[in-house]
């Protein structure tokens, strides 16, 4: 069993959120684009670890403006504008700017790295949410995979005035959001499907209105303008 | 599809104050259980998770408490990965949400310096 039961559960909980969420904990501990297995292990890490990071308990509220002189709290060895990623992302999300995403690429990081690295960080957020909220605890990760990662850069993106390029077609910009790493989109995207109207053989113990008043509720408490 | 929209469809009319403030039915069903039970699973308030699901067995069955907490566990990802790329509001979601966004004030949560 990798690293997460959800028989043991008091819940129920439906045989397609149980594999998708093994599928993310196993994609989590392989290499991925520009991330190795190791690292990818150490972000997920460092995205649990952040709630108890003192210098983002310090600077909630504030505008993420700087990284140089930063210091978090962090010891899963990952670079410095990676661990700012990750505590940004984990206990302010809703105060990222595009001041401070320049700054994380001026310091060193790849966009198509930080793409995979949001991806890492949300996937593991999903799955450790529902995890915890179904009364589990975290799940346990599975050994780290060998192997170096497979660069990937997708040409079919363009600028819709996002941080990053998405990807050139699409109803939803949510939905083109990370299309520059395709095994980014499809990581996150993996974990994420079942929580939502994603395909058509989604179904909720929930009418439409009770899913969709979840859905704008947590939006607005992560103060998601999108 | 916004709240508004799917409430209309199922013959309800939902107050959307109770996305950002009240704590209310809001004219969902069970509204006031699944904002509490939004707010503490998205907040890893984990204590008050562990109270609400009991309630939310009796209350919604244990099916739809799970589902619930799945789909708060979804948008407390996916509201990170939205953040983190800096996408704009697309037409078809600024569409379904004009109202919502100027009755609860979410244009706030975009101010200039986002982009």
């Amino acid at each position: 069993m990798i690293g997460i039961d959800y028989s043991r559960a008091a819940l129920p909980v439906g045989s397609r959120t149980g594999a998708a969420h093994k599928n993310t904990l196993r994609a989590l501990a392989a290499p991925g684009a520009w991330w190795s297995g190791p690292e990818r292990l150490a972000i997920v890490r460092e995205t649990r670890e952040a709630p108890e990071c003192p210098l983002c308990h310090a600077r909630t509220r504030s505008t993420f403006t700087t990284i140089g002189g930063i210091e978090h709290d962090s010891s899963n060895g990952l670079p410095p504008e990676a661990v700012e990623v990750v505590h940004g992302m984990r206990n302010d999300s809703g105060h990222l700017t595009r001041h401070w995403f320049d700054h994380v690429i001026a310091a060193g990081m790849r966009p198509e790295a930080y793409v995979e690295l949001v991806a890492i960080v949300a996937s593991s957020v999903v799955v450790d949410t529902f995890a915890q909220g179904i009364g589990l605890g975290l799940p346990d990760l599975p050994p780290a995979q060998p192997g170096t990662p497979t660069p990937e850069s997708s040409k079919d993106v363009v600028d819709a005035g996002a941080w990053v390029p998405i990807a050139r077609e699409g109803r939803f910009n949510i939905l083109r959001s990370l299309a520059i790493v395709p095994s980014a989109r499809d990581l996150f995207f993996g974990a994420f499907d079942t929580s939502y109207y994603r395909t058509p053989e989604t179904r909720f113990a929930l009418a439409r209105p009770q899913v969709e008043l979840i859905a704008s509720r947590v939006s607005a408490m992560n103060e998601c303008f999108y | 599809m916004s709240l508004r929209e799917s409430a209309k469809n199922s013959g309800q009319e939902a107050d959307l104050k109770m996305v950002t403030g009240s704590t209310s039915d809001g004219g969902v069903p069970h509204g006031e259980l699944l904002v509490e039970l939004s707010d503490a699973v998205a907040g890893w308030r984990w204590d008050e998770v562990a109270v609400l699901r009991p309630r939310g067995c009796r209350e919604l069955g244990p099916q739809a408490t799970s589902d619930a907490i799945l789909v708060a566990s979804g948008f407390n990802g996916i509201t990170r990965v939205a953040d983190a790329i800096g996408i704009r509001l697309d037409p078809h979601t600024a569409e379904a949400s004009v109202e919502l966004r100027e009755n609860l004030g979410l244009n706030a949560f975009a101010p200039q310096e986002k982009w």
